[in-house]
């Protein structure tokens, strides 16, 4: 009996056929031979394995024949061959490096693995966001090269992220591929996301791809939530001290159950959140706000059958914030108050069928966000009159906030891998932010109408090429108007947005790519044009100007990616150069103290044309998977092709036009590093931090609006953390966590103080140094 | 071939009755490749072979769902030598009169056993898990699975190869 144990294959068993020619070799690398590689004729049942010293044997009919071989980790080798005779035939195979064979949406959105992607995606895991202590999705987005996240205003602590140095309304913010971020969610919505829900965060520089909107000017961000597998539940708790003063506390749970068949599943999640205020130079006004906020959600997905997937998500977010002094009095009593308070609500529905072969796929979908908003921006501003009181009791206000997106999609694939997109997008957005005792009104529509087409050509093995265009129609209706001052926009265009990227494989660790897009932006208030800051005591007001036009962008993108894989070492390096040039940017110009309460006026405008340009580089090397490193940055410059007015002043003595040559707000170099120790199983410890070179930075100096342009220096914000992980049984497991944020405090040291502080003053790491501790328990997988 | 067969079978059926415990078990029997040997030897029966890796969250599954089912549980311990390999083992496996190591350790960030290779592996495509493998008592190869199998497919697909 034991002799009959032979093993016999699958493929040889096929031969049992007539057959009179031998072909018979090795199978092998330069130095050693490759056992059990497939061998095999293509488009017949001739085939066999190499035994364990590499050899084949085939018993086959005389003919002409395309000879395949393959084996896991080599690249495939295929030869025509013509047999006449007997003969013996070495076949030498290649290595093939398959270290980075993660799957990536953005780029196509379609499945594909990352490193064929025509576009560079960048890819931000949930190991990084852990590893980061990262709350939310901004805190953990830095760790890419080209992109920073930045606050904004004390007050309420509103953050947006900038890409290649353009701020936040070029970048298109996406939820599992969908733009549903609104323009009042975009404010502070990347803060609203808690990262337990998070399977990745992936990154696209410049917008390469046609499937996403045309104000994708400097990429997208795509935040993509997780899809379950298994039955798990997890519940989580976080407590920082910030500067030894303020408390954030955090708890989370998530739970996921998807059924036998993997037919149906529900992923059900929760975060409360609750942040104290800090208050950086003990002036009685916060410089990190108050926080308090409540997620609750549900994710599920019903298969009516293998080849249709419907999915469902629902979201609920409260969240309040407050910053200003004296927290515990109602905000009209206090000098400087801005609360927030959003009832948000995000529902998705959607489809998705693919024809019998698999080689046809059809989506539709449709998202809607609401957000209901009560504001307080406002306050006393120092002063004790009447007049003051009167204003600061008006200053309450409402805002209402719709985004609906609904799309169709279809994919064609071809047989020689070339793939076909087109799709029909209609959204539309609504914002009405009303403050009576201010006079001011946002209402505002937008819809905008898309269809895009693009084609992935693969004519060979080394080149491909992504062409697509978008077409999209949009038409804004918006009044604006505040304390006497009425704009308004009434727009209808059509612009076309083609798009072109190149790839080639060098050799196989060497990619090159290239790109062009072009986009625009329709004139429009966007989320940080809904933003009121404090100046001087009195609200800053921001209101389009009439006239705008759109803004239109010619993005030319070229990058070189060598990714090796050398046994147990993988090695990663991305060099990208990145050229954008705007035309007619918006741009915000103060113009002053003009409003009849002495509040400050900036205006949108269409602002001188400007080139930025540089290079995003990432290098990336993990000698064994123990250890890993990586170091990224941008090196950029930007440029107005004239002198930019910042302020217009209004003939004040003393007081003069402010013009400048660059961005504000940007440094010319800023980048991340991301060291990980992995020991074993039960213990991590993680090195990160991030690094912004000098930059200008405005702030308000006198009452009248007036500026001074601050030169600012580095910053370099390290943090270190380290987790045990215990693995009690199959069913519980438990991760306890400990570290420190900004460990060396580099933290910015010449905030504004006082009621009449420039309250945008603030730039550098978003926390003084802040000690953590975590605990994470349950049947985490 | 078909009496030799009709044989095997009275003799299996002889065996269950014998080895009744063994199938009233909670739990698979699952065996080494070694002991597999031994077990075609004294006892010959099919063969289930599931390969997995710690990294392989269908397989995390199907040891959850499928092999928990009590159905399977019996039918498994009852008509087939069940045989569990870690793909990523250190292990030196002794089989066939081969000796088989895993050669990738060292080489590859998940390193896959010779065993598993030469049974699971596929042309034009790379080496993936869930791999499902079942033989008959020649140790020939009956069917492959290389996807997720929900307790009713195992189901089906174990009593179908039991005759």
């Amino acid at each position: 009996m034991k002799k009959s144990i032979v093993f016999v294959f699958i493929f040889a068993m096929q031969i049992s056929f007539a057959q009179n020619l031998i072909l018979s070799g090795t199978v092998k690398t330069k130095d050693s031979s490759i056992p059990f590689a497939s061998v095999y004729l293509e488009g017949t049942s001739f085939g066999t394995t190499t035994d364990s010293r590499g050899f084949y044997k085939l018993s086959v009919d005389p003919g002409t024949y395309v000879l395949i071989v393959k084996s896991p980790g080599y690249r495939s080798l295929k030869k025509e061959i013509t047999l006449q005779n007997s003969q013996t035939l070495d076949l030498v195979m290649v290595e093939d490096a398959l270290g980075l064979d993660e799957v990536v949406i953005s780029a196509t959105r379609n499945r594909v693995e990352r490193k064929e992607t025509p576009v560079v995606v960048s890819s931000i895991q949930p190991r990084l966001l852990n590893a980061t202590q990262s709350l939310s999705a901004a805190d953990g987005l830095s760790y890419t090269p080209g992109v920073r996240v930045e606050t904004n205003c004390q007050n309420c602590g509103f953050t947006q992220v900038r890409l290649n140095g353009l701020d936040g309304g070029y970048t298109q913010i996406l939820l599992n591929s969908r733009p549903i971020f609104s323009s009042l969610l975009g404010v502070y919505g990347l803060e609203q996301i808690p990262t337990n829900i998070i399977d990745r965060v992936e990154v696209v520089r410049s917008g390469g791809s046609a499937l996403y909107g045309s104000n994708a000017i400097a990429g997208t961000v795509n935040v993509i939530t997780k899809d379950p597998v298994l039955n798990t539940w997890e519940i989580g708790s976080n407590l920082a001290i910030i500067d030894g003063e303020a408390l954030d506390r955090n708890l989370t749970f998530n739970t996921s159950n998807v059924a036998d068949d993997l037919n149906s599943g529900v992923t059900l999640y929760g975060t409360y959140r609750n942040r104290e205020s800090y208050d950086a130079n003990d002036d009685g006004f916060t410089e990190i706000v108050e926080l308090r906020n409540t997620t609750v959600g549900a994710k599920a997905f019903v298969k009516p059958n293998e080849r249709s997937r419907v999915g469902i998500n629902l979201n609920a977010i409260r969240e309040y914030r407050r910053g200003g002094d004296r927290l515990e009095l109602a905000p009209q009593f206090t000098d400087i108050t801005e609360e927030l308070d959003h009832d948000t609500f995000i529902g998705g529905l959607e489809y998705e069928i693919d024809s019998k072969d698999y080689t046809n796929k059809f989506q539709v979908y449709s998202s809607a966000s609401y957000t209901n908003r009560d504001s307080y921006y406002g306050g006393l501003g120092g002063g004790r009159t009447r007049q003051d009181s009167l204003t600061a009791n008006n200053a309450f206000g409402t805002t209402k906030d719709l985004a609906w997106v609904n799309g169709m999609q279809y994919t064609k694939f071809f047989k020689n891998e070339d793939v076909f997109t087109a799709g029909l997008e209609y959204n539309r957005a609504n914002t009405e932010d009303v403050i009576p005792g201010y006079d001011r009104l946002i209402d505002q529509s937008v819809n905008s109408s898309g269809a895009y087409a693009q084609y992935e050509w693969k004519p060979s093995q080394k080149f491909t090429a992504l062409i697509g265009t978008r077409l999209d129609h949009v038409v804004v209706d918006g009044d604006y108007s505040i304390g006497g001052i009425t704009r308004g926009v009434d727009l209808d265009q059509t612009a076309l947005s083609p798009r072109l990227t190149l790839s080639y494989l060098l050799t196989k660790d060497l990619r090159l790519r290239g790109g062009y897009a072009r986009g625009f932006r329709a004139p429009q208030a966007f989320n940080e044009d809904l933003h009121i800051s404090s100046v001087g005591g009195e609200p800053q007001f921001v209101i389009l100007s009439d006239q705008l036009d759109s803004e239109f962008s010619n993005a030319y993108t070229s990058s070189i990616n060598y990714s090796k894989t050398i046994n147990l070492i993988q090695v990663d390096v991305l060099v990208e150069g990145f050229f954008t040039n705007l035309q007619d940017p918006f741009t915000l110009v103060s113009t002053g103290a003009v409003l009849e309460n002495g509040s400050i006026l900036e205006e949108v405008r269409n602002g001188e044309s400007a080139r930025v340009f540089g290079s995003n580089f990432e290098f990336g090397i993990s000698p064994t998977p123990e250890w890993r490193f990586q170091l990224g940055g941008t090196l950029q410059n930007t440029e107005y092709d004239e002198p930019q007015i910042l302020f217009e002043s209004d003939g004040t003595p003393g007081e003069t036009d402010i013009l400048i040559d660059e961005f504000v707000r940007v440094p010319n170099l800023y980048g991340y590093l991301n060291t990980s120790w992995l020991p074993n199983e039960k213990f991590t410890v993680d090195l990160t931090g991030t690094y912004s070179g000098e930059m200008i930075v405005p702030r308000v100096v006198s009452e009248t609006g007036f500026l001074s342009l601050n030169e600012i220096d580095p910053f370099l914000d390290l943090n270190l953390k380290l987790e045990s992980h215990t693995h009690v049984n199959d069913e519980f497991m438990l991760t306890i966590s400990a570290g420190v944020r900004n460990m060396f405090n580099s933290y910015q040291d010449d905030f504004d103080r006082g009621p009449t502080r420039d309250s945008d003053y603030i730039y550098g790491p978003n926390l003084p140094r802040t000690f953590f501790i975590g605990l994470k328990f349950g049947k985490l997988h | 071939m078909l009496r030799l067969n009709l044989i095997f079978f009275s003799l299996m059926s002889l065996l269950v009755i014998q080895e009744s415990p063994a199938q009233n078990s909670k739990h698979i029997q699952w065996l080494s490749f070694e002991q597999l040997e031994d077990s075609l030897v004294s006892n010959p029966k099919k063969i289930v072979i599931d390969f997995y890796a710690d990294w392989c969250v269908y397989c995390k599954k199907m040891d959850r769902v499928a092999f928990k089912d009590t159905e399977i549980i019996s039918e498994l311990n009852r008509s087939y030598h069940s045989v569990k390999l870690d793909v990523e083992t250190q292990d030196t496996i002794r089989f066939g009169g081969e000796v088989l190591f895993n050669r990738q350790i060292g080489t590859k960030r998940t390193p896959v056993h010779d065993i598993a290779l030469r049974l699971a592996s596929r042309p034009e495509q790379a080496f993936s898990l869930p791999a499902i493998v079942i033989l008959n008592e020649d140790f020939e190869v009956m069917a492959r699975y290389f996807r997720y199998l929900s307790p009713t497919e195992l189901k089906k697909i174990l009593y179908q190869f039991s005759f």
